[in-house]
C-alpha cells in the first residue's frame, strides 16, 4: 500500500454517509455494509456511488423520500465530504462507476480536477452482479477499472420478491425454485480473481475489524479494481428470527460456506474465520437457524432434528464447504 | 495550495462545486484538428466522428463496432492514438482525447449514463446500428427519461431483425426507437450529418430541453459512400457551441456526480411517476422550440443552412406530397421536373429531419394544401408504417383529411430507383384524383407491386 490504511477505531469515528431515512428492513445486513462504505469513503476525497437496481437501490433513493445518502441533512461546505449518487439498470452499476473514473481521470490528466482523485464506489446486488451482470462486472474488472465494488450476497433476487439466483447454496428454498436446486453456486471469488481483480475479499460486517479493514483498502485501491463480495443474511428471504443478522454472519464464514478471504493480486491471500476441517461447525448449525433450509433439518425442542431422506443433501451442502474452503486456499495462493 | 471549491445551490438538484471541475483547462488543453476552413473526401462515418474531435467538450467516445458503424470507431481510433491529441503536463504524457472500448452495446450505453452525469458540460458520445441499437434499449429508454441532454447516440440506420441478417441500410432500427425518449433527427449526405452533429448537443444541452439526442444516416448508402466535405475549422465550431448553449437559461445547469452533491436515478411509486413524465414531455417537445433558434444561429455563424424540422421541395404549390427521409430522397429530387410533366400533377416533396418529437404541427400546416400524400416507409412495420402513422396523425390533429398513401420500398437497403418513385407517384397522384387510397399499403421494387 502507497500509504498506510486507519486503525479500525479511526475508521468507526469516521463521518458516515449512509442516514436516515431508507426503508431496508430491520436487520438487514446491507445497512450495515452502507455504514461502512460511508466511513470508508469520508477521507477526505470527493465521493461518487453508483447503484445498479437491487434492495439498497429501491430502499435508499425513493423519491420523495430524504435520500439516504449523503453527510449530513444538507449539502456539505466541504467538496471532500460531498456525494454523487446515481442509479440506473441492474447490472450497470460497474460500468456506470468505470465511466465516472474515466472522465476524472482524464480530467486530472490535463489539470482540470485539482481536488484529491475521487473515491469511486459501485454497489450492487449479487444478481446485478453475478446473473444478469456478470458481463459487465467481469469486463470491468479486466479493464482495471479503477472503482471499488461492493456486492450484496443474499443469494435470492430479494428486491423483486426472493427467485432463484445462481449465487444461491443449494437446496436453498427459493419463490423460483422451492425446495432449492442441487448444483453448486458460481465461484464468485474465483471468477474476479481469474479476471484480473487487484484486490478481492469476502467479509461480512459480522467480523467488524475485518470488514473495517477490507472496505478501506479496497476504498484505497489504486491499481486495478477492487472486489469485496459481502455475505448478506436477508430477514425476509431467508426467513430467520430478529436479531441473528450478526450470528448468521459469522455462521456463514465459520461452516466455510462463505468464509472470510482477500487477497492482492501477485500477492498471497488469506481465509479467515473459518476453523481448520474438524473443528469447524457443522453447516446444519447455521442452516437450522433459517426456514429457507427447512425441508431439511429444522431445530424441535434445541436439537437439530434431519429431514428423513434428505441426509444425502445435507452431506452434499457439508461437501460443497467443504470443497469451498479448498477452492479458497487454493484461489489464496494463486 | 487550491481553493475549497465554492458550493452552489442548483434548485431541486442539490449543489454544484463551481471549480471542481476547471472547464476552461479542458479547453485550453484541446488540440484543435482543424485551424481552417478545409474541404476534404469523406464517407457518413468520417463526418459523423469529426466533431467529436474537434469539440473541447467531447474528451472520451464509448465504442463497440458493428456494421455498418465500425468506420466511426476505427476513425476515432486512428486519430486519439495518433499522438495529435497526446499533451505534456508537468512531464507527462496525456492523452487529451480517448476512445473507450466496451464489450457490448448495453455496456456502452451504460458507460455514456455515468459519463454523462459525472460532467454535465462535457459531451460524450458514441455510434451504434441496429441490433447494437436494440441491445442498449434497456438502457437507452432510462437516458431518454434522464436529463442527459450531453448524450449523443448516431445510429448508422441497417435492418433490423436478423432474421434474415442483413448489414445494409434501413432505418427500422431508428423507427423502432422512437419511444426511447430521444431527440431523432435523419440526415442524408456527407454535409448534412456533420452540420447536424455541430448543433444537436446545443439543441439536447439546452435547459429546457435536457434530453439525448440520437443523429441518424442510412448505413452503406450514405456511411460507406464518399462525398466531398466542408470541414470548419476547431475555434469556430467550439465557439458556436458555446454560443448556441448559451441560448439557454444561465444558472440552471444542473451538477454532475463528480462537480456536484446530487443524486440521479431515483425510483418512485405511481404517485410521483407521472409528474416526472410531465416533465420529460414538456422537455422533448420545448425541442420544437430550440431547434429553429440553434439553426438560426448555425445559419448565421456558418452560411450553410442550420437543423430543419423537414425539408421542402416544391411544396408551395403543390397538389400532392410525397413524405420520404434518408438519402433517397434525392433520386425523387432529381426526377421531380420529369414527374410534373409526365403526371401532370404539381408534385412537392417533404423529407422528414425531426423525427422524434414529430413536428406535427409544422408538418400539417406544410401540407394543408395537398390533396393525396404519398408516404415512403423504408422500414418493415406490422401495418401502413411508421411514418404513416405519424402522418396521418398530424393531418387528422389538424382536422384535414386528404388520403395517404403508404408505400414501402427500400427495406434492408434496397435501391429505391427512378421506376420505384414513378409508381409511388403515380399512385399518389391517383389517390388525389380520385379522392381515396388505392389499398392499404404498396409494396415496391424497381417500380413492381409485390
Amino acid at each position: 500500500m502507497a500509504r498506510p490504511l486507519p486503525t479500525f477505531k479511526e475508521h468507526a469515528l469516521r463521518e458516515d454517509a449512509f442516514v436516515e431515512g431508507h426503508a431496508l428492513c430491520p436487520g438487514c445486513m446491507e445497512a450495515v455494509t452502507f455504514h461502512e462504505v460511508g466511513r470508508a469513503t469520508d477521507n477526505g476525497k470527493k465521493t461518487v456511488l453508483t447503484l445498479g437496481t437491487f434492495c439498497g437501490e429501491v430502499s435508499t433513493l425513493m423519491y420523495p423520500n430524504l435520500i439516504s445518502w449523503g453527510r449530513g441533512p444538507q449539502s456539505p461546505e466541504l467538496f471532500g465530504k460531498s456525494l454523487g449518487v446515481m442509479h440506473n439498470v441492474f447490472e450497470s452499476s460497474p460500468t456506470i462507476a468505470e465511466a465516472v473514473r474515466d472522465v476524472a481521470t482524464v480530467l486530472e490528466g490535463v489539470g482540470a480536477w485539482k481536488a484529491p482523485s475521487p473515491n469511486v464506489v459501485a454497489l450492487s446486488g449479487d444478481g446485478g452482479a453475478l446473473a444478469i451482470g456478470l458481463r459487465s462486472l467481469l469486463h470491468t474488472i479486466q479493464r482495471r477499472a479503477r472503482i471499488a465494488i461492493f456486492v450484496q450476497m443474499n443469494e435470492v433476487f430479494a428486491n423483486t420478491g426472493f427467485q432463484f439466483s445462481p449465487t444461491a447454496l443449494p437446496f436453498a428454498d427459493s419463490s423460483t425454485a422451492p425446495g432449492g436446486l442441487p448444483e453448486d453456486p458460481i465461484d464468485h471469488v474465483g471468477l474476479a480473481i481469474a479476471a484480473g481483480a487487484a484486490f478481492v475479499a469476502q467479509g461480512s460486517p459480522a467480523f467488524a475489524p475485518f470488514f473495517a479493514e477490507v472496505a478501506e483498502e479496497a476504498i484505497n485501491t489504486s491499481n486495478g479494481t477492487a472486489v469485496v463480495f459481502v455475505p448478506s443474511p436477508c430477514i425476509a428471504g431467508w426467513k430467520f428470527e430478529e436479531g441473528l443478522t450478526a450470528e448468521l454472519g459469522k455462521l456463514a464464514s465459520q461452516t466455510g460456506l462463505f468464509p472470510c478471504f482477500r487477497k492482492r493480486a501477485g500477492e498471497p491471500g488469506e481465509v479467515k474465520h473459518v476453523p481448520e476441517k474438524g473443528k469447524r461447525p457443522p453447516v446444519e448449525q447455521y442452516l437450522v437457524k433459517q426456514r429457507r433450509f427447512e425441508h431439511l433439518a429444522r431445530l424441535v425442542d434445541g436439537e437439530i432434528r434431519v429431514t428423513p431422506g434428505r441426509e444425502g443433501d445435507l452431506a452434499k451442502l457439508q461437501s460443497y464447504a467443504d470443497r469451498n474452503v479448498e477452492r479458497l486456499k487454493k484461489w489464496a495462493a494463486f | 495550495m487550491t481553493m475549497e471549491p465554492a458550493l452552489k445551490l442548483v434548485g431541486d438538484y442539490g449543489a454544484r462545486y463551481e471549480s471542481a471541475i476547471d472547464l476552461k483547462r479542458v479547453e485550453e488543453m484541446h488540440r484543435p484538428l482543424y485551424d481552417e476552413e478545409t474541404a476534404i473526401s469523406a464517407d457518413g462515418n468520417v463526418a459523423a466522428a469529426i466533431p467529436f474531435l474537434q469539440w473541447w467538450r467531447a474528451i472520451i467516445m464509448a465504442g463497440f463496432p458493428i456494421t455498418p458503424a465500425t468506420k466511426w470507431l476505427e476513425h476515432l481510433a486512428a486519430q486519439t492514438m495518433g499522438g495529435h491529441f497526446d499533451v505534456e503536463v508537468q512531464g507527462r504524457k496525456v492523452r487529451t482525447k480517448r476512445v473507450k472500448q466496451l464489450e457490448a452495446e448495453h455496456a456502452a450505453a451504460d458507460w455514456l449514463a455515468g459519463a454523462a452525469a459525472a460532467s454535465r458540460d462535457l459531451v460524450f458520445g458514441t455510434a451504434t446500428s441496429s441490433v447494437g441499437l436494440d441491445h442498449m434499449t434497456e438502457t437507452l429508454r432510462s437516458l431518454g427519461a434522464s436529463g442527459l441532454g450531453n448524450v449523443v447516440v448516431v445510429n448508422v440506420c441497417r435492418a433490423t431483425a436478423n432474421y434474415p441478417l442483413c448489414i445494409e441500410g434501413d432505418p427500422s432500427d431508428t423507427l423502432g426507437h422512437r419511444d426511447d425518449g430521444f431527440i431523432q433527427v435523419m440526415c442524408r449526405g456527407k454535409q448534412q450529418i456533420y452540420d447536424t452533429l455541430l448543433q444537436l448537443p446545443a439543441v439536447g444541452m439546452h435547459p429546457d430541453v435536457m434530453t439525448p439526442t440520437m443523429p441518424a444516416y442510412f448505413g452503406i448508402k450514405d456511411s460507406h459512400r464518399s462525398a466531398r466535405l466542408i470541414v470548419e475549422p476547431d475555434q469556430k465550431v467550439n465557439a458556436f457551441l458555446d454560443e448556441a448553449l448559451a441560448l439557454g437559461q444561465q444558472g440552471t445547469h444542473p451538477p454532475g456526480l463528480l462537480d456536484g452533491d446530487t443524486s440521479l436515478g431515483n425510483c418512485v411509486t405511481s404517485a410521483w411517476f407521472q409528474s416526472f413524465k410531465v416533465g420529460q414531455k414538456r422537455r422533448i417537445q420545448a425541442a420544437l422550440e430550440v431547434l429553429p433558434k440553434v439553426a438560426a444561429l448555425f445559419q448565421e455563424r456558418f452560411g450553410r443552412p442550420g437543423l430543419q424540422l423537414f425539408e421542402q421541395h416544391r411544396m408551395d404549390d403543390a397538389e400532392v406530397a410525397l413524405v420520404c427521409l434518408g438519402p433517397d430522397a434525392g433520386t425523387v429530387l432529381q426526377l421531380l421536373p420529369d414527374l410534373r410533366r409526365e403526371l401532370e400533377m404539381r408534385i412537392g416533396v417533404v423529407v422528414l429531419r425531426l423525427l422524434t418529437p414529430f413536428p406535427s404541427q409544422a408538418f400539417a400546416k406544410a401540407l394543408s394544401n395537398v390533396n393525396a400524400v404519398g408516404v415512403v416507409n423504408e422500414a418493415h412495420h406490422h401495418g401502413r408504417g411508421h411514418l404513416t402513422l405519424d402522418v396521418t396523425e398530424a393531418l387528422s390533429e389538424s382536422g384535414r383529411h386528404p388520403p395517404v398513401e403508404s408505400f414501402f420500398c427500400g427495406m434492408g437497403g434496397a435501391d429505391v430507383s427512378a421506376e420505384t418513385w414513378r409508381a409511388i407517384a403515380r399512385a399518389t397522384v391517383q389517390a388525389a384524383r380520385t379522392g381515396k387510397v388505392s389499398q392499404r399499403w404498396h409494396i415496391v421494387h424497381e417500380g413492381v407491386e409485390l
